[in-house]
């Protein structure tokens, strides 16, 4: 499924992690990203947003699912089977040492580059914190919609990498 | 989507080869049982055994009890003398690092005070902790005076409870009425800030066995990484440092001790890493790893009284650790191994268990009138559990497994999705016969569908069904089910997803592997009124 890649000549500081998503090229800083899996599970999650699309368990830890695309507005991130799924870290919970882990559907895995080779393409940059940001938002009773405008603007989502 | 077959840890196959694994769990579910019966003996007051020849407190007043009252006022008052000290330097604000010691003295001073039957003081410490615990930013500059004002009224209390048991609890019950606004602070250190890890508190001895012990993991780490340097591709040092490493991440985290786990998990992601992609795992990382287990080292000679690196120094390795591992666990995953398939029921209830425990030991041990106890026999079974405690922790660190709250649910199915209900929630069940519906729900209850009511899908294959009549906060409801799956002990997991006040509000993994969602009566309850005031409205 996944074409097997060298990280050679990527510095420690510099790499980023390089997938598409809905027929998009997006990188992410490979410092957020605690693991890539070929497929997880999903439990589905009554009420929840369209884009969460569920739960799974990775290795006895219960972890969020969800779907970027969707959040982005793009349409789903990936066909249905196909793809990757990528564990990123996501803020310390209170009291823990442990990191929140959130496991995105992500389309083909494009490999590990430099940030300034992605900056040169024109990859756009997923923003992990704003991710998680929309992860936190409250939704309202009930009902299966998205969290607030500010945290699903593609805007505040993705940025071109510096 | 399909089954998971992405990157997993290299030493997972050795997880499941493991001998005496069955043994292990066995051996875990018969110390827990051993050690809630211990625990719910003692702490609930009762029977327990050894406290005072097997009275009450209340009810012996011997020399004994008098004994470990004036021990234990002793100690609480020397806890709570630290405490007003920590307060009075950061008059401001308590900080977070302050506000986490001062939390986890009190939560051991409130066991204390639930053994010795003080109600009004545990009280005290629990809406104490309640405060730390809540707040924020905003109330960063608020002033630490009620707080303040709390400790001195405890420590007035305890020295009159030492003189005379069963103090009057006046004074308290007037602080509580005014601790509801006590401020909670978080203030981030700056990089030249020396680390801050959790203080003694009432854990010295643990603590002082934890320094002994974490000395020699670190040292073993540096050897280890030593090792590793010469031959990376020796599987066999690999694994040594694994092992200490995991062994180390799971007793700092059992201390809080968030700056040794951190950085002890991170070196081991480093050396997994290594595994799935030898050919990537060079000598600057065998150098990374030995700078890890140096500054591990450091950290736990911190402990100990020694100088601790600082948050930048910290910050730093842990980035380098982090960035590296991570790019080096990711080039193998995209290239993924052979499928692993991780028993995660198995895990999760070793993991159930083994937190159970260890919340039990420190419970235990953390009741000073307990440790100051001169009763043999139950010295004798603390010292059993405590030995258990550790080998049985020391065996689910090794797996790299962590818990959560544990619940005593019900697990049922509606449509192809398995729901979880807490069995105190559960008045009793009512079997249902589709072709013979004459097994109804009590007529005078409002009646929810679980499968309608969360669009699960049909299930084509049911034939029958049953009712949970579940109750909460003085209100029942009848809640319709495809299937009643049994009852188990589980651990209760954030869903980590933005939902509605009434979706799930947490999951579980269950013993077949598949994640029940945890679900509130009281939603259950509001929703089926919801439903029925509907229809009635439909109807009219």
């Amino acid at each position: 499924m996944n074409p097997a890649v060298s990280i050679a000549g990527v510095g420690d500081a510099d790499a980023c992690l390089c997938f598409e998503v809905a027929g998009r090229r997006f990188a992410v800083d490979v410092a957020a990203v605690r693991e890539v899996l070929a497929a997880i599970d999903v439990t589905p999650v009554p009420h929840a947003p369209e884009f969460a699309l569920g739960v799974g368990a990775v290795r006895g830890r219960i972890v969020p699912v969800v779907d970027p695309g969707l959040l982005l507005g793009l349409g789903p991130a990936a066909p249905a089977g196909a793809g990757a799924v990528v564990l990123v870290n996501g803020v310390p919970v209170a009291g823990r040492s442990e990191h929140v882990v959130v496991a995105c559907v992500v389309g083909a895995i494009a490999g590990l580059r430099p940030r300034a080779a992605v900056a040169a393409d024109g990859v756009r940059w997923l923003e992990v914190d704003a991710l998680l940001a929309a992860l936190a938002t409250p939704v309202g009773p009930g009902a299966d919609t998205p969290p607030a405008p500010t945290a699903t603007e593609p805007g505040a989502l993705v940025r071109q990498p510096s | 989507m399909s089954i998971a077959t992405g990157t997993h840890s290299p030493h997972e196959p050795e997880r499941r080869s493991e001998p005496g694994a069955a043994g292990v769990a066995a051996q875990l579910d018969r110390l827990l049982a051993h050690a809630d019966r211990w625990l719910q003996a003692i702490v609930a007051g009762g029977d327990a055994p050894g406290l005072a020849g097997g009275g009450t407190p209340d009810a012996t007043e011997g020399e004994h009890f008098q004994r470990a009252v004036e021990r234990f006022a002793a100690r609480a008052d020397a806890v709570l003398a630290a405490v007003d000290a920590q307060l009075t330097g950061v008059p401001s604000g308590a900080g977070a690092a302050v506000a986490d010691a001062v939390r986890r003295d009190l939560q051991a001073l409130g066991v204390g005070f639930a053994v010795l039957r003080q109600p009004a003081a545990q009280a005290l410490c629990a809406r104490f902790d309640a405060a730390l615990s809540a707040g924020g930013a905003a109330a960063a500059a608020a002033p630490t005076g009620p707080l303040r004002a709390a400790v001195a009224a405890l420590r007035s209390f305890v020295a009159r409870g030492a003189r005379e048991p069963g103090a009057d609890d006046g004074e308290l019950l007037g602080v509580l009425d005014h601790l509801g606004d006590a401020p909670s602070v978080d203030v981030e250190a700056g990089d030249d800030a020396p680390l801050v890890l959790r203080p003694a508190g009432a854990f010295a001895d643990d603590l002082a066995e934890f320094v002994r012990s974490a000395r020699a993991e670190g040292q073993g780490a540096v050897a280890a990484a030593a090792a590793l340097a010469q031959a990376p591709a020796d599987d066999a040092a690999r694994q040594v440092a694994r092992r200490r490493l995991a062994a180390l991440v799971g007793q700092a985290r059992l201390f809080d001790l968030g700056p040794i786990a951190e950085l002890a998990d991170a070196a081991g992601r480093l050396v997994d890493g290594g595994a799935t992609a030898r050919p990537e795992f060079d000598a600057a990382d065998s150098g990374r790893l030995a700078d890890a287990a140096a500054m591990l080292v450091r950290l736990v000679d911190g402990l100990a009284g020694g100088p601790l690196p600082t948050v930048g120094a910290w910050r730093r390795l842990m980035g380098a650790l982090r960035r590296r591992g991570t790019a080096i666990a990711c080039s193998g995953a995209i290239a993924p191994p052979a499928a692993i398939s991780v028993d995660d029921a198995r895990l999760a209830r070793l993991g159930a268990a083994a937190m159970a425990l260890v919340s039990a030991r420190d419970r235990l041990l953390s009741a000073p009138a307990l440790r100051a106890c001169d009763d043999e026999a139950l010295l004798r079974r603390l010292g059993e559990i405590e030995r258990a405690v550790s080998d049985a922790h020391a065996a689910v660190a090794a797996l790299g497994v962590a818990g959560d709250a544990r619940l005593d649910g019900v697990v049922v199915r509606a449509g192809a999705r398995c729901f979880v209900v807490a069995a105190a929630d559960v008045a009793r069940g009512v079997a249902v016969d589709v072709d013979a519906p004459t097994a109804e729900p009590p007529a005078d209850l409002p009646v929810l569908s679980l499968a309608e009511h969360f669009g699960a899908p049909a299930d084509a294959a049911a034939t029958g069904g049953a009712f949970l009549i579940v109750a909460a906060g003085g209100s029942r409801a009848a809640v319709r089910v495809d299937e009643v799956l049994g009852r188990q002990q589980l651990t209760v997991q954030p869903l980590g997803l933005p939902v509605g006040p009434h979706a799930p509000r947490g999951g579980a993994i269950l013993a077949d592997g598949r994640i029940g969602l945890v679900l509130s009566a009281s939603a259950l309850i509001a929703a089926a009124g919801g439903l029925v005031g509907a229809a009635a409205g439909g109807a009219a």
